[in-house]
C-alpha cells in the first residue's frame, strides 16, 4: 500500500521506501520499522498502546519485543522523517497511553479497497473518542519528544482531516458488510430448495392378483371398483399377451372413463421386481398404454 | 478495544454468511440431484390397423443443466405398413409443483432410420410439436411414473439406481 504523508512524503510499505516527492531524498526502512509505520498510518489519529504494537508488529510474526525495542524503532522512524524533510513531529507519544501519528495521510486510489477490507482500519471514532484524541493532541502530548509542532491550528486541521478519513473508512466497511449480507440473501433466494421442485412419491395400493402376480394401482379403491378393475386388468393381460411370470407385479391405472365405458386412457405395466419385492424397486417394466377415443 | 470488537463482529458476520451459503448450496445440490435422472421404459401403444401396435423403447434423460432428451426407438407390428421409429426429443425443462414438468424449446431430431410420418407419431404416440409440453412425473423407488396431465403413460426404470 502507498501513502502520501502531509502531501509531500510518499511511503510504500511493500519496499519500505520513504521518499520526499519534492526533493527526492529518500530512506529505506527495515522490515520491523515498515510494520510499525504501516500500523500507525492505517490507524492514524488513534492512540495505539505498546501492547497493540507488540501484538501486531512482533507477536503476529511469532516474535517478542521489549519497550526498548519499540522506542528504538520509533526513534529510527522519527529520524527517517527528519531525513526526508518532515521536520515537525509526526509520531506523537501520548503519556501512559501509547503513540499516534499526526499527519495528513492519503492513500493511492488502488489501495483504498485493500484498506477498506483491512481489519486494522475498521475503527470508528465516536464523538467521545474524537474529543479525547483532540484533547490528547492539544494538551497531553508528551513534551519528551525532541520537537513538537507549535502550530495548534495546524493540529486541529490535521485531526479534522483524520476524523473525516476514519468516517470514510468506516463507511466503506459498513458498505462492504451490507453488500455481503445482500449477496448472501440473494444467494439463498436463488438456491434455497423449493418443495415445489421435489418429485412426489406414489404409493401402490393392491387390488388383487392376476394368477400369482399382485396388481397395484396408484389410488385407493372401493370394494366394488376393486373387483371391476381387477377384471379389466385380467382381460387386458390376456388381450395384450402380457401374462403373469415369476417375480413380476402389475401396475394398473385406468381412468374413470375407461372403467365405465371402455373408452379413455389406461396404463397396464408388468414390472419385474428386485429381490422378489416391489419395495426394492424394479428391474424393468413392460407397459401397455391405451387411449381409446 | 473498539477495534477488536469490530473485528469480532465483522468476522462473525462473514462466518455466518459463509455458513448460510454453504448450507443453502448443499441443500440445493442434494435437492437438485434428486430431480435429475435417467430411466428406460418399454411401452406398447395398441392401435387399430393400419397402424397396429407400436412398441417403443424410451430412454428418458433429465440432465443437470436443465436440458433433457427423450429417445424413442421401436416399430409397429403391422407388416403391411411397417415403419421404424428412431427419433430424439431435445428440450429444456422446468419443474413446477407436484411433479409437474414443463418442457420448452422442443427440438425433434429424426434419425435416418426413422420411417414414421410425423402425423402418425403425433396421433398415436406423443405430440411434441407444441411450444410447451406438460408432463407429470412421480417417483416410486427406482422408477418414475411418466404421464401426461391426463393419465400415467409408462413406468420408467432407473436401472443404475441402487436401493
Amino acid at each position: 500500500m502507498k501513502y502520501l504523508i502531509d502531501n509531500i512524503v510518499a511511503f510504500d510499505d511493500k519496499n519500505g521506501l520513504l521518499e520526499n516527492k519534492m526533493s527526492g531524498s529518500s530512506v529505506v526502512l527495515s522490515t520491523t520499522a515498515i510494520r510499525i509505520l504501516a500500523y500507525l498510518l492505517k490507524n492514524q489519529g488513534v492512540v495505539l498502546s505498546r501492547e497493540e504494537f507488540f501484538e501486531t508488529v512482533w507477536g503476529a510474526y511469532g516474535q517478542d519485543a521489549s519497550n526498548n525495542s519499540l522506542n528504538q524503532y520509533l526513534s529510527v522512524l522519527r529520524k527517517a522523517f527528519r531525513n526526508v524533510g518532515l521536520d515537525h513531529e509526526i509520531i506523537i507519544t501520548v503519556t501512559k497511553q501509547g503513540f499516534l501519528i499526526k499527519a495528513n495521510v492519503e492513500y493511492e486510489e488502488e489501495d483504498l479497497l485493500a484498506l477498506e477490507s483491512d481489519f486494522f482500519s475498521s475503527v470508528e471514532p465516536d464523538a467521545e473518542s474524537d474529543d479525547l484524541y483532540l484533547n490528547v493532541a492539544m494538551t497531553n502530548v508528551d513534551a519528551v519528544q525532541e520537537t513538537q509542532s507549535t502550530d495548534e491550528s495546524h493540529s486541529i486541521e490535521t485531526f479534522t482531516l483524520n476524523k473525516l478519513s476514519f468516517s470514510k473508512k468506516f463507511y466503506w466497511v459498513k458498505a462492504f458488510a451490507i453488500l455481503m449480507l445482500l449477496c448472501t440473501i440473494a444467494f439463498v433466494y436463488q438456491y434455497w430448495p423449493s418443495s415445489s421442485k421435489a418429485i412426489p412419491t406414489v404409493l401402490l395400493h393392491t387390488i388383487g392378483k392376476v394368477d400369482t402376480c399382485p396388481v397395484f394401482t396408484f389410488y385407493e379403491n372401493s370394494e366394488e371398483m376393486i373387483q371391476t378393475k381387477i377384471d379389466i386388468a385380467r382381460k387386458m393381460t390376456l388381450d395384450h399377451k402380457l401374462p403373469c411370470i415369476p417375480n413380476t407385479i402389475y401396475i394398473f391405472q385406468p381412468d374413470d372413463l375407461f372403467v365405465y365405458t371402455n373408452k379413455g386412457r389406461v396404463l397396464l405395466s408388468r414390472c419385474t421386481t428386485r429381490k422378489d419385492d416391489p419395495l426394492h424397486g424394479f428391474a424393468g417394466c413392460k407397459d401397455i398404454y391405451i387411449y381409446e377415443k | 478495544m473498539k477495534s477488536k470488537s469490530y473485528k469480532i463482529i465483522f468476522a462473525m458476520l462473514a462466518l455466518f454468511c459463509l455458513l448460510v451459503c454453504i448450507v443453502t448450496y448443499w441443500l440445493y445440490q442434494h435437492n437438485e440431484d434428486g430431480n435429475r435422472f435417467e430411466c428406460y421404459s418399454l411401452t406398447t401403444f395398441p392401435k387399430a390397423p393400419p397402424v397396429g401396435n407400436i412398441t417403443l423403447l424410451t430412454h428418458f434423460i433429465l440432465n443437470q443443466n436443465d436440458e433433457g432428451v427423450i429417445t424413442f426407438t421401436g416399430e409397429n407390428d403391422n407388416p403391411e405398413s411397417s415403419f421404424q421409429v428412431s427419433r430424439e426429443i431435445h428440450f429444456n425443462y422446468h419443474w413446477m409443483k407436484n411433479g409437474k414438468l414443463n418442457l420448452t424449446n422442443i427440438n425433434i431430431v429424426i434419425n435416418q432410420s426413422d420411417t414414421t410420418k410425423n402425423d402418425v407419431f403425433k396421433m398415436n404416440v406423443f405430440d411434441f410439436q407444441r411450444q410447451t409440453v406438460h408432463m407429470i412425473i412421480h417417483r416410486f423407488k427406482n422408477s418414475y411414473v411418466l404421464g401426461s396431465l391426463s393419465s400415467p403413460i409408462s413406468i420408467c426404470v432407473d436401472k443404475d439406481s441402487m436401493l
